[in-house]
């Protein structure tokens, strides 16, 4: 009986493989890819317990254990450091993420057609400058205490013209804000295609029932995207403190430093610049042990409130 | 149903057949390319086994050679570099097989990594600076490069030409634990670089003569101001070229001097960098410098002397024909000139001086004819072949007259990149001026006036302690990456935000937060002569 049993088991194990064998045929270049290139360049990340020297390798450089970590963690800026990665992430997520959607929302109420589409290319615009382009726009153009508009704008008021860039109480505001600028029209892309996708006859039964602008809003689009949006944050937390190094990088100068340092621009500074390679590796383990971590907290959060999740 | 499979069974087979293919093509082309390779070496070694029976004709040196592009547009314009015609006329002039392997200028660092950790590493290797530069990864302490001092025991004699044209403390500058690696082959014989330009123009306004203590310098910037100048002098981010007034106080932001008990330190704790700063904020704070210097990155800062913003500023001599074009288009009757320095309250007077050398090459310890490569060296050096190299080929792109050089400088980027890959590959050069060339340029000879009357004169000396350990733990701690302790504190104090005594806490910052071991290991790195003077 158990015989017959694993035989017919067997049986359907065989026949399925075969009845998917083209499926399985066409997964093996995925598969490929992610090994090649994602999972073997993985197994790098031991330089970090080296004294990896290029000239040896890895099969040849040192074993030196935790002394990079030991070096990190005993180093004075450390925390503040680790700090300012955070907070710079989160102000991203709450505020960076959110900002499409209200963006989304209100153009998606443009009802003029051609000045919908105008409107949305021209907020597409700066997700194609670079930051180094962004960035010295937005030192000189947008916030220089003598020819900025911002300050123009200020003077135009009869205030003092504030000068910005060594403000490091702003500073964390200015990279926030500058992504949002950046990447605010590029991020609604999704958000109106999913509104699109809304019926439109439930917009025309509710203005019959005499639900206004703003009704509809919060009662038919929000909750008609809301899977949308979901995902996209899920997306968006699996990024967490991969906040990129050129975007701080524009910004920072001796005044705003001790907000500004984050693990990327200290992993150049430390290591990139001197040939660290261990122990910039070490460090951006450990970002990345970190990153794991509030990723799978975010996961769990939201799995707990709205039964979606990553995985 | 059975169309999704049917389709699912096509695309399952054009994507494995492209996979095949693919391999295919690039197994077919690796087996074709070391067939080549094979039949290649093959007949290099009947030749080399003919021209044994041959010895009065020298088989041409064969080597590769890398080398940044250096962002050259001559460079950049040929599509092989090594069917290019300059390095076809050098392989016949000098009896050479030259294969040139560019590195990206932009990504040096990191194509010179890529280089040393393939294993792949060219028999010449060209890099800035010294062995020290971040770029060479430490490849000469991990014995890359092969030391050159049996070569050069006996190169008093065999190459003198080399010997004369390059100076000692070139070759100083290349010494690693006693033993030389590197040749200096592009040296500066004048280590001040830096030199102050004035508005010539403005300054005839002003009816006052060319300034040369702080006070007076002072003046002329009170008067520029008060004639409407925007910027009387501009400085810029990190106080990159912002150099003449630190160095009135004889220190820099960079550079590291002994102090009176004897210690190598950085420039930015000494006492006489208080007294600099607070100049600076002065300067500041009258309306003579240009606030927003330390947020000012180097493109926005040419613009404002470009539009005529600036009165006073300092930059490489070199450049001045640049700069009085540039102004020009916006201010035709504008005019920058170079001048003496200010000197300072303990009669210091101009910029840090550069290190001897500007760039060096390394021998591969596996190349076979180190002593030839000497040899294109000590050829280089002659008279004639500098002259080869500033104005090509004599007879075709220059005459001689009387003794007269008859030559015509290019006026386009092209044509002036061209002469610069020529003393490229060439290697033998002085970095500082080109006696040859500068009198057919533009403003040539202003400039040649300042190298050999100014430049002698002036520049602060310092000591380059080389690579620090303990300097490499503290990034806040070393001079130049624009966010350490030091300019963070200059900040603040250029701004207003902190008084000029929280300089003093700063030292001391600076002293516990690792300073102390790095100063010891200075000290100790000059003590056994490990360290590099500039001088």
């Amino acid at each position: 009986m158990a015989d017959m049993s694993k035989e017919t088991a067997r049986g359907k194990r065989k026949g399925s493989r075969k009845k998917y064998r083209m499926l399985y045929i066409m997964v093996i270049p995925g598969i490929l890819y992610f090994i090649l290139f994602k999972y073997v360049p993985l197994l790098g990340n031991v330089i970090a317990f080296q004294d990896y020297n290029i000239f040896k390798g890895i099969f040849h450089s040192a074993w030196v254990g935790l002394k990079n970590f030991k070096i990190l963690f005993e180093y004075g800026d450390f925390l503040p450091i680790l700090k300012n990665t955070i907070v710079i992430n989160l102000y991203d997520l709450l505020f960076g993420f959110t900002a499409p959607l209200i963006l989304a929302l209100v153009i998606n109420d443009i009802s003029n057609a051609w000045f919908r589409k105008g409107v949305q290319q021209i907020v597409y615009l700066p997700h194609f400058l670079s930051w180094t382009i962004l960035g010295g726009i937005v030192i000189t153009q947008l916030l220089s205490p003598s020819q900025g508009l911002v300050n123009l704008a200020l003077k135009g008021m009869g205030m003092e013209p504030i000068y910005f860039m060594t403000e490091a109480s702003m500073a964390r505001a200015i990279v926030v804000l500058a992504g949002i600028w950046k990447d605010m029209g590029w991020g609604t892309v999704v958000y109106l295609a999913a509104m699109t996708a809304i019926s439109p006859s439930l917009y025309e039964s509710a203005s019959l029932d005499g639900a206004g602008k703003f009704k509809q809003l919060i009662y038919i689009t929000l909750p008609g995207i809301v899977p949308v949006i979901i995902t996209l944050f899920l997306l968006r937390i699996g990024h967490f403190l991969d906040f990129g190094f050129e975007r701080i990088w524009v910004f920072q100068n001796a005044s705003n430093v001790s907000v500004l340092e984050i693990f990327d621009t200290y992993i150049y500074k430390a290591g990139l610049q001197q040939g660290r390679y261990s122990y910039t590796t070490a460090v951006g383990l450990f970002k990345s042990v970190v990153g794991f971590l509030l990723l799978y907290g975010g996961n769990m959060l939201s799995r707990k409130t709205t039964g979606e999740s990553l995985y | 149903m059975k169309r999704k499979k049917l389709m699912a069974m096509l695309m399952a087979v054009s994507v494995f057949a492209g996979v095949l293919t693919g391999c295919g093509n690039a197994s077919g082309q690796n087996s074709g390319s070391s067939e080549q390779r094979q039949s290649e070496t093959t007949e290099q070694t009947q030749e080399t086994s003919e021209e044994s029976d041959v010895p009065e004709e020298k088989e041409p040196l064969k080597f590769t050679m890398s080398i940044s592009n250096g962002l050259n547009e001559y460079i950049a314009q040929s599509p092989d570099i090594n069917q290019d015609k300059w390095v076809k006329v050098f392989n016949e002039r000098y009896n050479l097989d030259l294969t040139l392997k560019l590195l990206d200028h932009k990504r040096f660092a990191e194509e010179m990594q890529m280089m040393f950790a393939s294993g792949e590493i060219a028999d010449v290797v060209k890099c800035y600076d010294n062995y020290t530069s971040p770029s060479m990864c430490q490849s000469v302490e991990n014995g890359v490069f092969m030391p050159l001092d049996d070569i050069l025991a006996t190169a008093e004699e065999k190459y003198p030409n080399l010997m004369k044209t390059i100076p000692e403390n070139a070759w100083d500058y290349n010494k690693y634990n006693g033993h030389i690696y590197g040749i200096p082959v592009s040296y500066l014989s004048r280590a001040t670089r830096r030199a102050t330009y004035i508005r010539k123009d403005l300054l005839d306004q002003t009816g006052l003569g060319i300034p040369t203590t702080l006070d007076e310098f002072v003046e002329v910037l009170k008067a520029f101001r008060d004639m409407g100048v925007e910027y009387p002098f501009a400085g810029r981010e990190n106080w990159t070229y912002t150099d003449i007034f630190f160095g009135a106080y004889g220190v820099n932001p960079l550079t590291w001097n002994l102090n009176e008990e004897g210690q190598l330190v950085p420039d930015m704790i000494r006492p006489e960098m208080k007294e600099a700063l607070a100049f600076h904020k002065m300067l500041k704070d009258e309306g003579l410098m240009d606030p927003e210097s330390l947020t000012t990155n180097s493109s926005d800062w040419l613009n404002k002397i470009y539009t005529g913003k600036v009165g006073l500023f300092d930059h490489n001599g070199g450049q001045l024909y640049g700069f009085n074009s540039s102004l020009q288009q916006n201010v035709p009757e504008g005019e920058f000139i170079l001048i003496p320095s200010p000197v300072g309250p303990y009669g210091d007077q101009g910029t840090q001086k550069y290190s001897p050398v500007f760039e060096s090459i390394f021998i591969n310890k596996d190349f076979q004819e180190p002593e030839r490569i000497f040899e294109y060296l000590d050829r280089m050096c002659l008279d004639e072949e500098q002259d080869f190299m500033a104005y090509g080929i004599k007879g075709e792109d220059w005459t001689e007259e009387n003794g007269q050089v008859q030559y015509e400088y290019p006026t386009d980027q092209v044509g002036i990149a061209e002469i610069s890959f020529r003393k490229t590959i060439g290697l033998i050069r002085d970095d500082s001026y080109d006696p040859r060339l500068l009198p057919f340029t533009p403003s040539g000879e202003d400039f040649m006036d300042w190298v050999q009357n100014v430049s002698t004169k002036e520049g602060i000396d310092n000591i380059d302690p080389g690579k620090l350990e303990s300097l490499t733990l503290h990034p806040e701690l070393q001079p130049g990456n624009g966010c350490d302790l030091f300019h963070t504190m200059a900040a603040d104090i250029f701004y207003g935000k902190e008084p000029i005594d929280s300089f003093d806490a700063f030292v001391e910052e600076y002293l516990s937060r690792g300073g102390q071991e790095v100063i010891e290991e200075a000290t100790k790195a000059y003590q056994e002569g490990r360290t590099f003077d500039r001088k």
